[in-house]
């Protein structure tokens, strides 16, 4: 029962009180320019950081050892749950969440002011004056209005059990993933406010930083689809994005990270576009902390929403300060942002650069329009609407689709400008391969106009990313160099432009899972032991019903024949169980996977007789959307295994005609 | 070399208003466009307010409330229970499997239509059990 629970409370007052200290020694030094008082600063904020980390482990060592005399760890773990999932507690609540993200926010802080280049003294005292700033409401938040320290008497003798929802391997690494996306922005962020601040606004903030944002991106990107492959695995609905409020809450700074990756591209080898990259970056930390509090605030009616906390009227005027604040500044600055060049052309690959970013912009705005509508039409007309997928469907195909298009294209195009016959010599490859896809899939039979487009355009931006590989790789294998090393080494020697090659590859083939659900289908039936059903080209026999019991869950598991053309091809086990703890019932779901389709059965009830009640769902092609992901993984490794001095030789081509032409 | 180019910085800005003007107008078009389209917004309603607005064949509702304690019965694939919100109470009917929080007392938000007499849902789902939350 004993634990280091009771230390808590007291380390996160005394590293309130540190951060207190760090910010205001951050301002000194940014205003005198003393570089001894920001150093100073961070020795503070190491401090402050230390006792954050020990905090942290004194709610582990609660959770861990079971100390209900805390209402956190009553709340959201038991005895019975096992090691793993206690771990996952930690986060798997309001206060607790908060405190994980204060604990990488202070992490992160030091290690990037620490390996902050030299050159940039003043910068990182801005930096470390922003961070202090985010780090002191995060602090004030949880010591004063979400402790998770908070006794609880009488103690009682077991804890409620954590949601067996959550109990999942996705959720072990979902949400910290989501976390590391979220609070990595604050670097990135801070760092552009302090150029701002100490009018130091050439490319140091961004290039400094590059690294740390890349890292966030990739972690949100990489949990976002963790946390789609947890819903389809475990919510049993077929499905894996339902265009839910907390779902899009992470979704938008992803949106408007991934404008700001393309745009800041722009400004280092153009000096152009400085005020949108200052702008988007503040927009995506905003809409980083405006995710936090959608999904802590319960402002929402969201099944995702763990508790209806106190936090609400807190996080409302930090997002106004960072917001007024970040807005005033580069309105101060404006003056010091102006370009440094123009556009030369439409055809250019900065107009597509900056097409790119007006796409990405557009889709973050329509997504949070949907998101926000039922909040504005209640405050404002007193009407309690909700916004469905249809909304969000229509809305972001469209922009989703041209941003496909625009992925094959805008790696083709030179920069400054580009001759029509250059271009049209350049896509006509993708485009006979686009064309060929759509006429095939039209006689085959597809009609829908969404999924032709679809797959055309996937199969456009694939030909044109494949022969800027063929390209990029001819001078090795002129040389005589196999295939396969020829590419491993065109990648690894310009990793920045083939990791996001990579990556690219990584979108097309999600989008590739993600039309495929254009064709799904759906039966549900019930059965008794001996009946079949069909969905798809697929017989299900439901044979057997084992039943048996552990400490958490009574388990009904089910086992299902597949058939197809008369042969039998696989055997499935759902099940339907019930928690003890949660007193109720959960559906695990079986799936057969392959890339053609998915087979995806949900037991969804048991009746006392053994009859069941059964879902099935084919899903063509979402074996690839799991696919594209880890080619996305791969392809951010490259870019991060990548030194920021790799497209050095790039800056000195980028105003000749670009090597893919002049091999023309 | 890197001088702007020759072209009037006025004829610029109108061109780049016209640009602007253009997607923006596109954008709220498509907006626009997506919320008129059937099954895109839908009121929220309580039994109470869902009673008060009356039957409709072409909006979609969302109503929210507690399942009526007895009021379940299984037909079938098909369920039917009551939603209540303290004061009054509406029929509702759906062919949909249920959530698993779904049981006597929970809170509910049934997304579908209504014709006067019954709810019919296309979908049924379930707050996370207060059992979750601080007892006070």
């Amino acid at each position: 029962m004993h634990s280091l629970g009771p230390l808590g409370h007291p380390s996160l007052v005394v590293a309130l009180f540190f951060v207190v200290a760090a910010g205001a020694l951050f301002v000194a030094s940014a205003l005198t320019g003393r570089p001894q008082w920001s150093d100073a600063g961070q020795r503070a904020l190491r401090v402050s950081a230390v006792l954050v980390v020990l905090a942290t482990a004194c709610l582990l060592s609660a959770l861990f050892s079971h100390d209900f005399s805390f209402e956190y760890v009553a709340n959201y773990s038991s005895r019975s749950l096992s090691g793993p999932y206690t771990l996952t507690a930690l986060w798997g609540g309001m206060e607790g969440s908060l405190l994980f993200w204060t604990f990488l926010l202070m992490i992160y802080a030091v290690i990037a002011l620490k390996t902050a280049p030299a050159i940039t003294a003043r910068l990182v005292a801005w930096a470390g004056a922003v961070l202090s700033v985010i780090a002191m409401f995060f602090l004030t938040l949880i010591v004063f209005a979400a402790d998770p320290f908070k006794r609880l008497a009488p103690i009682p003798a077991d804890g409620h059990g954590l949601n067996p929802l959550l109990q999942s391997p996705g959720m072990l690494i979902h949400p910290p993933l989501l976390y590391t996306g979220f609070v990595g922005f604050s670097i990135p962020f801070a760092f552009a406010m302090s150029a701002l601040l100490s009018r130091r606004l050439e490319d140091t903030w961004f290039t400094a930083t590059r690294r740390w944002t890349l890292f966030a991106w990739s972690a949100l990107s990489i949990g976002i689809v963790l946390g789609g492959a947890w819903a389809y695995t475990e919510l049993g609905w077929g499905g894996y994005w339902a265009w839910d409020p907390v779902e899009n809450a992470s979704f938008l700074p992803w949106l408007t990270a991934t404008a700001f990756l393309h745009s800041v591209i722009i400004q280092e080898k153009r000096r152009m576009l400085k005020v949108w990259n200052v702008s988007l970056i503040l927009l995506t930390y905003v809409l980083a902390v405006f995710g936090t509090f959608l999904t802590r605030s319960g402002i929402l009616s969201s099944i995702h929403t763990f508790t209806e906390g106190p936090i609400g009227k807190w996080f409302l005027p930090f997002l106004a300060v960072m917001l007024i604040g970040g807005l005033s500044v580069i309105a101060i600055r404006f003056d010091d942002l102006r370009s440094e060049n123009r556009f030369d052309s439409l055809l250019s690959r900065e107009s597509a650069f900056l097409a790119n970013n007006v796409l990405f912009v557009a889709a973050a705005f329509t997504v949070l329009w949907g998101t926000v509508y039922p909040i504005i039409s209640e405050v404002t007309s007193g009407v309690r609407l909700s916004v469905g997928p249809p909304f969000f469907d229509t809305v972001f195909v469209p922009i989703a689709l041209a941003i496909v298009a625009l992925t094959g294209i805008g790696p083709l195009i030179s920069w400054r400008r580009m001759s029509k016959g250059a271009f049209t010599r350049i896509v006509r490859a993708p485009l006979v391969a686009g064309a060929a896809v759509v006429v095939f899939l039209g006689v085959q039979g597809v009609h829908s106009l969404g999924a032709l487009l679809a797959f055309g355009l996937c199969a456009f931006t694939a030909t044109a990313i494949v022969s800027e590989f063929i390209r990029g790789s001819h001078v090795y294998r002129s040389r005589g160099t196999p295939w396969p090393r020829a590419l491993g080494q065109t990648i690894l020697r310009n990793r920045r432009r083939y990791g996001g090659y990579v990556i690219h590859l990584g979108v097309l083939l999600i989008v590739l899972g993600l039309a495929g659900s254009a064709f799904r289908s759906e039966r549900q039936a019930l059965l008794q032991r001996g009946e079949s059903m069909h969905v798809g080209q697929y017989t299900l026999t439901y044979t057997h019903l084992e039943r048996a019991s552990t400490a958490e869950k009574f388990i009904n598991r089910i086992t299902i024949t597949v058939a197809r053309g008369g042969r039998d091809i696989a055997t499935l086990y759902p099940q339907r169980n019930f928690h003890f703890a949660q007193r109720q019932p959960q559906s695990e779901v079986a799936i057969r996977t392959n890339p053609e389709e998915d087979l995806y059965v949900v037991v969804t009830s048991v009746d006392p007789n053994g009859g069941v009640a059964l879902r099935a769902f084919v899903n063509p092609l979402t074996w690839w959307i799991w696919l594209g992901a880890g080619v996305m993984a791969l392809g951010m490794a490259v870019l991060l295994t990548g030194g920021p001095t790799a497209a050095a030789p790039r800056r000195a081509t980028g105003l000749v005609r670009e090597p893919a032409l002049a091999a023309k | 070399m890197d001088q702007p180019t020759a072209s009037p910085s006025s004829r610029r800005r109108a061109k780049f208003a016209i640009g602007a003007g253009t997607i923006l107008f596109a954008l709220v078009g498509l907006i626009g466009w997506a919320m008129a389209r059937p099954g895109s917004t839908s009121y929220y309603l309580t039994p109470t307010e869902l009673h008060a607005r009356g039957p409709s064949t072409t909006k979609s509702y969302r109503v929210s409330g507690n399942v009526a304690p007895g009021s379940i019965r299984h037909h079938g694939l098909a369920t039917t229970f009551s939603v209540t919100d303290a004061h009054s109470q509406v029929r509702v009917t759906t062919r949909q499997p249920l959530p698993s929080a779904f049981k006597p007392g929970a809170q509910v938000v049934a997304d579908g239509t209504y014709n006067g007499r019954s709810f019919s849902a296309t979908q049924v789902l379930a707050k996370c059990p207060s059992k979750f939350k601080p007892k006070s």
